[in-house]
């Protein structure tokens, strides 16, 4: 008989050990778990806190039946004026006790913390204890009852000193969540913001993430589009090179595969990289692919940076920034109102100063001064 | 009762440090007076297993047991239907007779001496299930009702832990998805913590603080290399920046030769909330991809002497040129650039020209 007793409090406290490990997953069952802790114990309230003990700010991870109001004074005033918090620091981690161990109750009554504070809740004494004491941080479990209540059982002392090694654990099962949920977090937000596209997409060409800029072009269907839930190139002439790019043995180590695919409303290819995901050293199993969309490169540099470079007049570094963006010399002469005639002369003359005979040249020499001055100008400014 | 505490703490240890399965699943076998345990995971696709833990196995078996037997295991094949949680003995699923007659017993039981066992699911999807189980001889006999009342207190542990470990390992899976992605990228990209502690560095991103002539970590913290550049990127870090949206930009010059780097700095914000996460990405220009022109000739699928002429053009040459050099007609070549802009979308050879200029060979 006493023994089938002993099974049924074994499992009580099991359950509860439970409750614990369910507010590790997920901390807004923590109010849930003390709530039984402080019904098991007799108790009135119950609260699970972290303590810095610097700076002497506190920040709980739970409470029962203290209302939010009350917690807020506690976290920015009477946390600091605590008398069984400061005792509790030099008490051993894990140990519980209640607060008459640890200071007398007279003494108790006399404290600003429960005068001021605690006597508007009724509350007088508290069972608890350190479950966790690093970093310049602790955690701290109490449960608390009325003085009509009277001092507590040894059971209920028993019972919590066997929960605290568990609410040690759930508490660092808690955070080692929370910093998996950063490091994750950290990495997806980067990604998000950098400038080119980047889309992760499996080898059906299933779309798994897209960052903004990613977004951005899939919403102009610039190149690419998402058709119920595939990427697909946007001409349909480029969709078989495009899905070729999803065919593992197209992807080349290092470099990766490259399609180039036409968009609607600009002169230049889509050019996308594809790369095959390879998280820590191997491959991914789910032969997930990263597509990396080139970004537009940077325009030439303008007129006026070519005349300073080069003692230019107004209109020769105009016709080279036209040329370089592309343009031909009917086209310059139909939009800048000038004869072909009078941009030849100019050409020659652009010609002699830049040191080179050909447009072809002129092209590559601005492409290649936008790499070489650009960020050194700026870096300048 | 303590000891049973204990047991199920060890089981929570588990879940954020796997390698722990096969202590919890020894400590088990002892309480139990079983021969051996197993904790594993069976996939309904392959119908292969996958082991979390186990306890008085030689290695070989159990490198069979996941390759080939599970798939034969009649008493797995019991409990697939069962409810989650529930502990049977295996001797009230299949009788003695009907488990000799099989080949899971005769060629994988047998020759390891088991017989009788006990166990259930522990979780169910639709991939799979997490099975959890002991075993012991036939002179040993079914489990005794405390083994067996212990069993079953422990499931509802087994499966909470279980579910975290999946938590968790999803948590972290697709965080490192993200960080493999970014270590993909071209430029140099840093995350530093609010007081400059350098986090995370990709692969560009590692070679650039390597070199040390633009950024280096001094005691865990990212410094600017030149002198005059160091209260430039101490500003940029702080004074903390509250508009999330808010993105500055420093210049940091190169010591010795080189181009300085203009580095973008973004404070990162929470997923899916306006807050900021504490957190600030440096991120360094995209530089040009790195490609030569045979992979952007495969890009557009051109022939040889498709390629061969935008080489050429590239090259500053011209069509008059390329045929001569080539022993083919101005015409010849005309027709092949035609296919060329064709190919590349392009209608200009200076846009050809661009395209091509726009890569960086590969060295």
């Amino acid at each position: 008989m006493s023994r089938g007793i002993g099974m049924e409090q074994a499992r009580e406290v099991e359950d509860l050990i439970g409750g614990i490990y369910d507010a590790a997953a997920d901390p807004d069952l923590w109010s849930n778990a003390i709530a039984r802790i402080v019904e098991a114990t007799g108790c009135q309230t119950g609260v699970f806190y972290e303590h810095d003990v610097t700076t002497h700010q506190s920040q709980p991870l739970g409470f029962h039946r203290f209302n939010t109001e009350f917690m807020q004074d506690y976290v920015a005033h009477y946390g600091a004026l605590d008398p069984w918090n400061s005792r509790v620091m030099q008490w051993p981690v894990g140990i519980a006790a209640p607060t008459y161990m640890l200071m007398p109750e007279d003494e108790f009554r006399r404290t600003e913390f429960y005068q001021d504070y605690l006597r508007r809740t009724g509350m007088f004494y508290g069972l608890g204890g350190l479950v966790e004491r690093a970093d310049g941080r602790i955690a701290v479990f109490g449960v608390q009852r009325g003085y009509e209540e009277g001092r507590f059982p040894s059971e209920s002392v028993a019972l919590v000193s066997a929960l605290m090694p568990h609410l040690k654990r759930a508490s660092r099962m808690h955070s080692a969540i929370g910093r998996a949920q950063r490091d994750r977090e950290t990495f997806e937000e980067t990604l998000r913001i950098v400038p080119q596209s980047v889309l992760i997409v499996d080898r059906d060409a299933r779309l798994v993430f897209a960052n903004r800029a990613a977004e951005r072009m899939l919403d102009a269907g610039d190149g690419i589009r998402l058709v119920a839930g595939r990427l697909t190139a946007a001409h349909r002439a480029d969709q078989a090179a495009f899905a070729a790019l999803f065919n593992p043995l197209g992807a080349v180590e290092g470099t990766g595969a490259v399609a180039a695919l036409r968009r609607p409303q600009s002169r230049r290819p889509l050019m996308v990289q594809a790369l095959p995901l390879r998280v820590h050293g191997r491959w991914d199993p789910a032969g997930r692919v990263v597509l990396l969309i080139d970004v537009d490169p940077p325009p030439p540099p303008s007129s006026d940076r070519l005349a300073a470079l080069f003692g230019l007049t107004a209109a020769e570094a105009r016709l080279w920034a036209d040329l370089a963006m592309g343009a031909t010399l009917a086209e310059i002469s139909h939009r800048r109102k000038v004869s072909v005639n009078t941009l030849r002369v100019q050409l020659a003359r652009l010609f002699n100063k830049v040191g080179v005979h050909r447009q072809a040249d002129l092209v590559r020499r601005a492409m290649e001064l936008r790499e070489a001055t650009g960020p050194t100008e700026a870096a300048q400014d | 009762m303590p000891a049973a505490q204990d047991l199920i703490g060890s089981i929570y240890d588990a879940a954020s440090e796997p390698a722990l399965w096969h202590e919890v699943i020894a400590r088990l076998v002892r309480k139990t007076g079983a021969r051996s345990g197993i904790f594993y995971d069976h996939n309904n696709v392959t119908r292969q297993a996958s082991i979390l833990g186990a306890e008085g196995f030689d290695p070989h078996y159990l490198g069979v047991y996941e390759q080939y037997y599970a798939a034969l295991d009649p008493w797995h094949r019991h409990g697939e239907t069962r409810p989650v949680g529930e502990i049977r003995q295996t001797a009230s699923m299949l009788s003695a007779g009907e488990l000799r007659r099989t080949e899971f017993y005769q060629d994988h039981l047998r020759p390891q001496g088991l017989f009788y066992a006990m166990g259930g699911p522990v979780e169910r999807s639709r991939t799979r299930m997490a099975v959890f189980g002991i075993q012991g001889s036939y002179e040993h006999g079914v489990f005794a009702p405390e083994a067996e009342a212990l069993a079953r207190n422990l499931i509802p542990h087994l499966r909470r832990a279980y579910r975290m470990q999946e938590t968790l390992d999803a948590v972290r899976h697709d965080g490192m998805v993200f960080e493999a992605a970014l270590h993909l990228l071209p430029q140099s990209v840093l995350v530093v913590e609010r007081d400059a502690r350098l986090l995370y560095a990709n692969t560009a991103g590692e070679q650039l603080v390597r070199d040390r002539d633009v950024l280096k970590v001094v005691s865990g913290r990212l410094r600017a290399v030149h002198r005059d550049d160091a209260a430039a990127l101490a500003r940029a870090l702080s004074p903390v920046p509250r508009a999330v949206d808010g993105a500055a930009s420093v210049m940091l010059r190169r010591i010795g030769a080189g181009r300085p780097v203009d580095l973008r700095v973004v404070p990162l914000r929470r997923s899916n909330r306006a807050e900021w996460s504490g957190r600030i990405a440096l991120l360094a220009e995209v530089p040009p991809p790195l490609r030569g022109l045979e992979a952007l000739a495969a890009a557009f699928r051109l022939s040889p002497a498709e390629t061969r002429l935008w080489a050429a053009l590239a090259a500053g040459r011209r069509v008059i040129d390329v045929a001569e050099e080539s022993g083919v007609s101005v015409n010849t070549v005309r027709v092949q650039l035609r296919t060329l802009f064709e190919k590349t979308g392009v209608h200009r050879q200076a846009d050809l020209l661009r395209l091509a200029l726009e890569q960086r060979p590969i060295p």
